[in-house]
């Protein structure tokens, strides 16, 4: 699923992107200098990689979901782990708790390799039902 | 090394610092046109506009919470510097971030953080979004970060320090 350029500020923004592999979606963003904390470092600034996270994850519950319901981010819990680089940082969703109301994602993020994380999260979101 | 009344000298060559840290040199603060309005011992408040470019649905003018978190990382990290009265590296840990209100782009708001505690070289922070005109609670947060993680001092970012 691509969405056009021009569509989404958010997306354009990160460079963000989705690729469906083995019945799981990995989402990535592709880093430019505008998103770095420590110039010195070329470190990702920590709520640029917040931002992604909860993003990718919001993402995933549209897709679980395919309701259109509107999902509204109850709060996020990052965990940094590793300097993150102006590398491409890819990110895997695991939805913990999916209910009528409320859904509780995982998030673990990488750059090179999945079996280093440099950041993981946990975001709650409110579902609304409409009625 | 001279021993001397340094300390109006060193807090105003921090203040100086604190203003040039938001200045347009930043790409990421000057796209939220960060500016700090107070700095006192480790608590501090500055404004900032919600750009549209955190827009995450066409034509919606809402905000993506990331934008508060990007705000609130940096404040945050503003306030250990504002304790600290330095540049010194400094790494966050964990952040928290609960979402109030819903903000829309172009939102003028305040954020205010105190770094209310140290152990060792842990850090922990608190602080909160608002909006400037009427006060409305957007966010709140909690921080702990990693004070003289590895890495070059911010002060080093300052113009004509250093390389």
């Amino acid at each position: 699923m691509t969405v056009a350029i021009g569509e989404n500020p958010l997306e354009n923004w990160l460079g963000f992107s989705s690729l469906e592999e083995d019945n799981e979606r990995v989402y990535s963003i592709t880093p430019t200098d505008e998103h770095i904390g420590n110039p010195l470092l070329r470190a990702l600034h920590g709520g640029v990689v917040a931002t992604f996270l909860e993003y990718a994850a919001y993402r995933e519950l549209q897709y679980i979901l395919d309701s259109g319901a509107p999902i509204e981010a109850v709060n996020i819990n990052v965990d940094y782990l590793k300097s993150v680089k102006t590398r491409k940082l890819y990110a895997t969703i695991r939805i913990a708790k999916l209910g009528r109301r409320l859904a509780v994602a995982d998030v673990h993020a990488w750059q090179e390799d999945a079996c280093v994380p440099v950041a993981k999260a946990v975001c709650s979101f409110s579902i609304s039902n409409g009625a | 090394m001279t021993v001397e009344k340094a300390i109006p000298a060193a807090h105003f060559e921090w203040l100086e610092g604190a203003q040039e840290f938001f200045s347009n040199a930043h790409p990421l603060f000057s796209r939220l046109d960060m500016k700090p309005v107070q700095i006192g011992d480790g608590d501090v408040c500055v404004t900032a506009t919600l750009n549209g470019l955190f827009e995450y649905h066409a034509n919606s003018q809402r905000a993506h919470g990331g934008a508060l978190t990007i705000l609130l990382d940096t404040v945050f990290g503003f306030a250990i510097f504002a304790q600290l009265r330095n540049f010194q590296s400094i790494a966050t840990i964990n952040l928290r971030t609960d979402y109030i209100s819903p903000a829309s782009t172009g939102l003028k708001v305040k954020c205010s953080a105190q770094c209310y505690a140290r152990r060792d070289n842990i850090a922990y922070v608190r602080g909160e979004i608002r909006e400037a005109e009427n006060d409305l609670l957007v966010a709140t947060a909690t921080g702990a970060f990693m004070v003289g993680s590895r890495g070059p001092d911010f002060k080093t970012l300052q113009p004509g320090a250093g390389s």
